[in-house]
């Protein structure tokens, strides 16, 4: 026999109907639609709307040539080249061996001081440029180098693997391979440009950019947002050696109330029946005169719960990979300025599908949470309602689970339900409970 | 069962004491007792029979074995005439519209169920065993059907338009079943949960042999 | 029309991942082979979305691994290949620039000759528009003239034909200025740069001996291959609660089927998954379909023997 929410899957009008918003990079798209940009159009055109879809095969010669048109319009599409008008044309050199200080100059060697992948840290002020980048631009010029790439002092601006690549691709930046070494003409000369596939070759792989990050990380700037690498992009990060409250680091994390210590302390709660005294020897709520239900609920809160405000911070050398931060990302409308970047709106984790095939464990996620800031719940609107509370947490991280080029955005939050003292609120909620109502429902 | 006692017990549930009349020890078939009394009285099923396929206890380490052989455990399997279809084909839903016929037309069918509890070991074995032995079953169901012969429908039904229609469709029915070309063998499982005592409910899915196409209603 | 690649077509091997640069031989595999792959890459025509993707082609590694079997397709470590970018001869160099260069020419000379032509195009149904009004505008002052009953509707109408005249005024001289530029511009003309899709020229076709071994694949792999012999196409599914997802054509043009989940023979299957993905299903109209090689890797000499002894199952709501 049906229950009601199982015949709501079998009416066609609730799955024929597409939900309101549709994710249309979800499917394979129609590329028919593409047709109708022209191949030197000048305006940016609009995205076309998704096309019908067939369920199943038949011999019709009509399905023969949408499917044949279809094919034809992809390959039209994917054969658009990558152009660069004399006017606007970037040029930038691939640098296989990073950055070198101009020779005059008595600066270390780079990977020095730059190799500090922390980019909020002041650093000496003759160069920041990372040990990993590997392209530079000698006359930047346009938007994009706003909030991509490092100037050395001759103002040529370096670019990490991820930020040439993802201009490269775009069309935006034509990328020369260094001139031969004992070639005679001028150096310009003989520079070859770098294909789409010489740049994946020599940039995916360079300096901790995987095919997955780079998805992530081009995925994003497609839609507008600004990404920059976060102190976790490393695997091998040490352990931050500087900062000396790490001595009573230790025995926290073992009681101490991170979320993988809420299982100590209950495990503590139901092997000392001493804690809890009161209730190991009589009834909970004992004999006396209860003025209020307050009271009464208050002793029957026995169970320990974790508050994630009083969780410690963790460097993310506690993390394991690939459950750690390594994206830093901005809204398209934040302001971003390159030589001091404000504090991320989102921390991005990524996690390759083939690489790693199971779930994280409670204490993987524990600590990746406990890597970022505290960032609890705030505003007239999160006051206000507790379920907006309970899901926007008191940490916050997104994981970008990458599985072979489908890239899939999970937010997990550190929802302190301990905090929210139900009983304490009910008499405050009496008039809006619809409210309330309607948000469980979800 | 009941209690003579001075505080009496509650009754047992007409669930439970089904499964215990049954007198079914093993758990496959106290599966199949509730499942059978599910079909029985929730979804009023008739004429249910069970069978065993009895499992090779000496097949104790599978890996490495012949995949042919039968698991270790034995298999449960129900059979018996649902009130209404419970899967149909797409192309031969088709059909069936194309040549005017409905469902009420057509004879009742027998369908087979294999009982499942959460937690029993289950593996794609067990399911390639059943299917390979689902004919046999088939033949000797029909068998029983004969020598009971307890239906009667359809019989004062002698519309001759629709009398060769129905013909041809059993006809084609019957070359579909060779061909797979209206699906191929397929069964029910019902999946039980008898964690912390369960809660009665039974879920159905149909279980094709191979690729099926999904029907889209 | 339809393009016929040399064989075996290289897939570029770059930090553990199967791509392709080349869009005949997407095309080809696409079309003859029923391999779809990923696109991962930004479209240059429209760079800021997420909709409609372009080159490269990320292939799954069962995917690599089934045209490799098939003798279709060999594996390239492109990173090592493309040393071989700075052994070119100069003479190579050369002939490489100077094929660019023409290419360039050529495009900025399609450009300009397009530019031109558009411009042609607007003046002229300008003029024309132009000649319309002009005579519609005598004909209805004629007709106003010859009928003076209705004075209110002829000076609105004479005010916008006066208007559009302006504009079509300040149109010409608009278009006409850049017009005049261009051509200026043409008659030296620069040659635009590009960046070419592969690398292949310059670098000489690899050698068989450069060739990787086959991909490795997951344990999935002979449900994979075993649905793919029977003619589905197949693609990533874990965004949609499985391992693949099986089509019973082009996705290009088709809805999915199946979702695809593979168990080892004798793996034991929770009750709950299957339950949880035959409602995920049903509740998308497709089949959970499940699976896998009767004989493990051990038991057979390579993985294509297993293939044969694959068995699947599809599961769907009974509705009851």
């Amino acid at each position: 026999m049906a229950d009601a929410d199982e015949d709501v899957i079998q009416t066609p009008s609730a799955t024929a109907v597409p939900p309101p918003e549709v994710d249309l990079s979800d499917e394979t798209q129609d590329f028919r639609f593409l047709n109708h940009l022209n191949f030197f159009a000048e305006s940016s055109p609009n995205i076309p709307r998704r096309g019908e879809k067939d369920f199943e095969p038949n011999p019709t010669e009509h399905q023969a040539d949408v499917l044949s048109a279809s094919r034809g319009a992809m390959h039209n599409a994917l054969s658009y080249p990558r152009l660069h008008a004399p006017k606007t044309r970037i040029v930038a050199f691939y640098a296989p061996n990073g950055y070198t200080p101009p020779a005059d100059r008595a600066t270390p060697k780079a990977g020095g001081e730059g190799a500090n992948p922390n980019p909020t840290k002041p650093a000496p002020k003759p160069t920041r440029v990372s040990p990993d980048a590997c392209v530079y631009v000698p006359n930047p010029k346009g938007q994009f180098f706003k909030s991509m790439g490092q100037a050395d002092p001759t103002s040529r601006v370096w670019l990490l693997p991820e930020e040439a690549l993802y201009l490269i691709e775009r069309g935006s930046l034509d990328i020369r391979w260094p001139s031969p070494s004992g070639s005679t003409g001028s150096e310009e000369d003989l520079s070859i440009p770098m294909s789409l596939q010489a740049a994946y070759a020599c940039f995916i792989g360079h300096g901790g950019l995987t095919l997955e990050r780079y998805s992530v990380y081009t995925g994003l700037k497609r839609l507008g947002y600004t990404l920059i690498r976060a102190p976790g992009w490393s695997d091998d990060i040490e352990p931050q050696e500087s900062d000396t409250p790490d001595i009573n680091e230790p025995a926290p994390r073992l009681v101490g109330p991170g979320l993988a210590g809420i299982f100590s302390s209950l495990f503590k709660w139901i092997h000392d029946p001493y804690s809890t005294a009161s209730t190991a020897t009589g009834p909970i709520i004992g004999t006396g005169i209860h003025r209020h239900y307050m009271d009464v609920y208050r002793k029957l809160a026995i169970i320990p719960w974790y508050d994630p405000v009083t969780a410690p911070e963790r460097h993310p050398s506690d993390t394991t990979p690939p459950f750690r931060v390594v994206f830093h990302v901005y809204k398209p409308s934040t302001p971003f300025k390159k030589s001091a970047p404000p504090p991320p709106e989102f921390r991005i984790a990524v996690v390759s599908t083939r690489d790693q095939t199971t779930m994280p464990t409670l204490m993987q996620l524990g600590s990746l949470l406990e890597s970022t800031p505290l960032d609890p719940p705030r505003g007239e609107k999160m006051d206000r309602m507790m379920y907006m509370r309970l899901r926007h947490g008191y940490r916050n991280v997104i994981m970008a689970v990458v599985d072979q080029g489908v890239v899939s955005y999970l937010r997990v939050a550190d929802s302190a339900f301990g905090k929210e003292k139900l009983f304490e609120s009910k008499a405050v909620q009496g008039h809006k409970r619809n409210r309330n109502q309607k948000s469980r429902k979800r | 069962m009941a209690n003579t006692q001075t505080t009496n017990r509650p009754n047992a549930s007409a669930l439970t004491s089904h499964i215990a009349d049954k007198g079914h020890e093993a758990p496959h078939l106290a599966a199949a007792a509730q499942v059978q009394h599910n079909l029985q009285y929730q979804h009023l099923w008739t004429s249910i029979v069970g069978y065993t396929i009895s499992g090779e206890a000496e097949n104790t380490n599978t890996s490495g074995q012949d995949p042919q052989r039968p698991p270790q455990t034995p298999i449960a399997l129900l059979s018996g005439y649902p009130p209404h279809r419970v899967y149909t084909h797409p192309d031969e839903q088709l059909y069936m519209l194309e040549n005017g016929i409905r469902e009420d037309d057509l004879e009742p069918e027998r369908m087979f169920v294999v009982p499942l509890v959460q937690g029993q070991s289950w593996t794609l074995r067990h399911m390639a065993a059943v299917f390979d032995r689902l004919r046999e079953f088939e033949l000797k169901v029909e068998e029983h059907d004969r020598s009971v012969d307890t239906r009667t429908k359809h019989e004062e039904e002698t519309d001759s338009d629709m009398a060769e229609k129905l013909a041809r469709y059993y006809k084609k029915k019957e070359q579909a079943r060779l061909t797979a070309e209206w699906g191929s063998q397929r069964l029910l499982i019902a999946m039980v949960d008898k964690g912390m005592g369960g809660d009665g409910t039974v879920a159905y899915y149909v279980l094709h042999e191979g690729e099926v196409k999904p029907r889209q209603n | 029309m339809d393009f016929q690649p040399d064989l075996p077509v290289p897939i570029s091997y770059v930090s553990g991942r199967y791509l392709l640069f080349s869009i005949d031989v997407v095309t080809y595999l696409r079309r003859e082979h029923h391999i779809c792959g990923v696109l991962i890459g930004t479209l240059p025509q429209i760079p800021q979305q997420n909709v409609f993707l372009g080159l490269p082609l990320e292939l799954m590694p069962e995917e690599a691994r089934l045209l490799v079997d098939k003798g279709v397709a060999c594996i390239v470590d492109e990173t090592k290949a493309h040393d071989g970018m700075n052994t070119l001869l100069e003479e190579d160099r050369r002939r490489y620039l100077r094929d660019l260069e023409s290419q360039g020419l050529h495009v900025s000379r399609i450009q300009t000759d397009r530019k031109e032509r558009l411009r042609e195009q607007t003046m002229k149904k300008l003029e024309e528009k132009g000649a319309k009004k002009k005579a519609n505008a005598s004909a209805a002052a004629a007709q106003t003239s010859a009928v003076p009953e209705d004075p209110t509707s002829t000076p609105p109408q004479s005010q916008k034909d006066a208007s559009t005249v302006n504009l079509f005024a300040a149109d010409e001289s608009q278009s006409s200025s850049p017009a005049i530029e261009v051509s200026k511009n043409t008659t030296p003309q620069a040659p635009v740069a590009i960046t070419p899709a592969t690398s292949y020229p310059p670098l000489p076709t690899p050698s068989p001996s450069s060739y990787l071994s086959a991909p490795t694949v997951p344990p999935s792999y002979p449900l994979f291959a075993h649905l793919h012999s029977k003619g589905y196409f197949l693609s990533p599914g874990l965004r949609f609660g499985c391992q693949y997802m099986a089509y019973p054509g082009d996705p290009l043009r088709f809805h999915s089927h199946f979702l695809v989940v593979s168990y080892e023979w004798d793996q034991n299957i929770d009750l709950m998954d299957l339950i949880v993905g035959g409602r995920l299903g049903t509740g998308v109209k497709k089949g959970f379909l499940i699976g896998g090689a009767q004989k493990g890797i051990d038991d057979v000499d390579s993985e294509a023997d297993r293939i044969d002894t694959v068995r699947a199952f599809s599961l769907e709501w009974a509705g009851m």
